[in-house]
């Protein structure tokens, strides 16, 4: 935004959506507001992409398990999306989604969940942390319900995205349930302000989460000093 | 240490004397092709000369239109790092009108420079720097238009401060690795030698000069082992990575950041760190509707915990211990793994500067020492 600053956004878009670019924008700081009171033809500059995505290569061919908390989920409505397209459906196993927010009402893309809750080849489990009366979903901590859901390990990956805290409690439900780390990518944040690897201060280790994150296997971190 | 060419690195021919009183026709010969970035009193007011506000800097002087005398210095306080990575640099501007933006990158002419009489440890700052700034994907195309255009004219240290540990770091008081050319002073005189492939541009500018005696040879390399003699802290870093790897955990971080302020002096005086913030400022003009705005970068720390503090209000290093390890562990661990070199040049600055004592020198002997233990415990 010109005259406010920049701000490190994830594409919530998937390649196949070739039309436009989707960001899904919470409102927290002087950027974000000045974005959610822009009228629509407002002009915005956009600096990207930086750094990776998930690894759908090595996907190919496997089950795949997301995990997503609260407002992190941006970029897993794109590999959702990405991987439910008619042309890609076919390279992966199962699909199971396991979204947790606070209340109800933090929900992104409802109706795309709706839809995606219907399809009979993926399981959706969506999760609040207390008990909501407009609520027949589950309730409780995304960790738990991943314990629930129990996924197998078998040929599978797991994609996480969420608070700290979420992913915290959800790793070792995954080891437990008997995913290696090898198994298991995170999609991490940090404060940015380059997102070129210069200004220095999204480092986990010697690692740079602009350049050679946001996503990085649970093994890769282990090697990492760092306190994931 | 570069070489110039297939010449004897000590043969006479490679030295050549300036006497002092020259030095200054010296300078003025060069300031008609470069500018000059010089030692000198910040208040040029020579009424004030003696005054505590008028410490030597670097800046830039004419010497072809003003006085200058060449001072005496150990180290210059503050860095020369400024002129390549300002503390404050405009990347672009830009004007508003309604939704109309016009962007404007920075296209200033930049003039070819000298940094003249930079010691040999904020030499080898430039080179950890250049390594940093063209390192990955992306080089950073705003250090580099000064940077080609910089060169740098070092003088060897006679006598090193009691801050300084370059020998622990790979530098040292007579290296002349980073430098284009160097000078050597001696009582009367200075000999003059040329570094760098790049330091050749100055050969016809001391053509005229004589070659230096042996006596002066002699006296020169009298002088190194009398500077290296005066550095008395002097560390074995070869195995700091590994040494600080198994440290990560350990309570020596807690207990360093106890007394430690988190003030960011330490990362702001050195002449390597080089985080940057991203702010944008706005200016509003008086013609209705239409604003000038500008994206600048300045000089951070990862000293305070704004520094990565996320919108979420997660902070992976909001606790000292973190920031005070991250500090050490960038210089000493992280840069030897992606760049294969140390991020410190040992010019002790952060150790003048620290309010509380604090003291790098004796961090590392810690880290070596607990490292040492661990290991024998093992
Ligand atoms: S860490 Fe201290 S001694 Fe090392 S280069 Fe920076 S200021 Fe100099
Ligand atoms: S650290 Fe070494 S090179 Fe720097 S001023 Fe001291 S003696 Fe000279
Ligand atoms: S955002 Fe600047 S280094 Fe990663």
């Amino acid at each position: 935004m010109f005259g406010v600053g920049e701000s490190p956004i994830g594409i919530a878009s998937s390649p196949t959506e070739e039309d436009y670019l989707l960001f899904t924008v919470k409102k927290t700081g002087k950027v974000t507001s000045q974005l959610h009171s822009a009228k629509i033809g407002k002009k915005i500059g956009i600096r990207g992409p930086f750094g990776n995505g998930w690894p759908m290569q090595e996907a190919e061919g496997k089950n795949i398990v997301i995990i997503g908390g609260g407002f992190a989920f941006t970029t897993l409505r794109s590999l959702i999306v990405f991987i439910l397209n008619s042309d890609n459906r076919k390279k992966f196993q199962n699909i199971t989604i396991i979204y947790g927010c606070r209340n109800p009402g933090e929900f992104c893309y409802k109706s795309e969940l709706s839809e995606w809750e219907k399809m009979n080849d993926i399981g959706v489990y969506l999760t609040i942390d207390r008990a909501h009366p407009n609520w027949d979903k589950k309730v409780g901590f995304v960790p738990t319900i991943t314990k629930e859901v129990a996924p197998s390990p078998q040929n599978s990956l797991a994609f996480v995205c969420g608070p700290p805290i979420m992913i915290k409690y959800t790793l070792p439900v995954l080891r437990e349930l008997g995913f290696t780390d090898p198994q298991i990518y995170l999609s991490l944040e940090r404060r940015m302000k380059c997102g070129i690897g210069k200004c220095g201060r999204c480092n986990i280790g010697n690692k740079f989460v602009c350049i050679d994150g946001p996503v990085f296997s649970q093994a890769e971190l282990n090697t990492l000093l760092s306190d994931e | 240490m570069e070489g110039t060419g297939n010449q004897n690195q000590n043969s006479q021919d490679c030295f050549k004397v300036i006497p002092k009183e020259e030095l200054k026709i010296f300078l003025e010969r060069l300031n008609k092709e470069y500018k000059l970035i010089l030692p000198t009193h910040k208040n040029k007011d020579k009424s004030k000369e003696k005054t505590k506000n008028n410490e030597l800097i670097f800046d830039y002087v004419d010497v072809l239109n003003e006085e200058y005398e060449f001072p005496e210095y150990q180290n210059i306080r503050i860095a020369p790092k400024k002129f390549l990575f300002p503390q404050s640099e405009v990347l672009f501007s830009y004007e508003i009108e309604g939704n109309n933006i016009k962007i404007a990158e920075k296209g200033a002419e930049i003039n070819n420079q000298i940094i003249f009489g930079i010691r040999n440890c904020d030499a080898r700052s430039f080179k950890i720097l250049d390594t940093f700034f063209s390192s990955g994907k992306y080089s950073d195309p705003y250090y580099f238009n000064k940077r080609n255009h910089t060169l740098l004219i070092g003088i060897a240290c006679n006598e090193p401060m009691t801050t300084c540990f370059c020998t622990s770091v790979n530098g040292g008081p007579y290296s002349v690795e980073g430098f284009d050319a160097v000078l050597y002073e001696l009582p009367e005189k200075y000999l003059f030698q040329i570094i760098s492939p790049n330091g050749e541009k100055f050969k016809p500018y001391v053509e005229s000069y004589s070659n230096a005696s042996l006596e002066d040879l002699k006296l020169k390399d009298q002088n190194a082992s009398h500077a290296r003699e005066q550095i008395r802290v002097s560390l074995n870093l070869d195995n700091i990575e590994m040494e600080l790897e198994g440290l990560y955990n350990h309570e020596i971080w807690q207990k360093i950041a106890r007394t430690c302020l988190k003030c960011g002096a330490c990362s702001y005086i050195c002449p390597t760190c080089h985080c940057f913030d991203v702010q944008e400022k706005i200016e509003k003009t008086d013609i209705v509707g239409k604003s000038i705005g500008k994206r600048v970068r300045i000089w951070d720390t990862c000293q305070i915990p704004l520094f990565t503090l996320e919108a979420s209000g997660h902070n992976p290093r909001a606790a000292g211990e973190k920031r005070t390890r991250q500090r050490i562990y960038h210089k000493f661990n992280y840069y030897l793994k992606n760049y294969d070199i140390l991020g410190c040049v040992g010019c002790g600055r952060c150790i003048q500067v620290c309010p509380v004592n604090q003291d790098i020198r004796k961090t590392l002997v810690k880290v070596q020492e607990i490292a040492k233990n661990v290991q024998e415990g093992d």
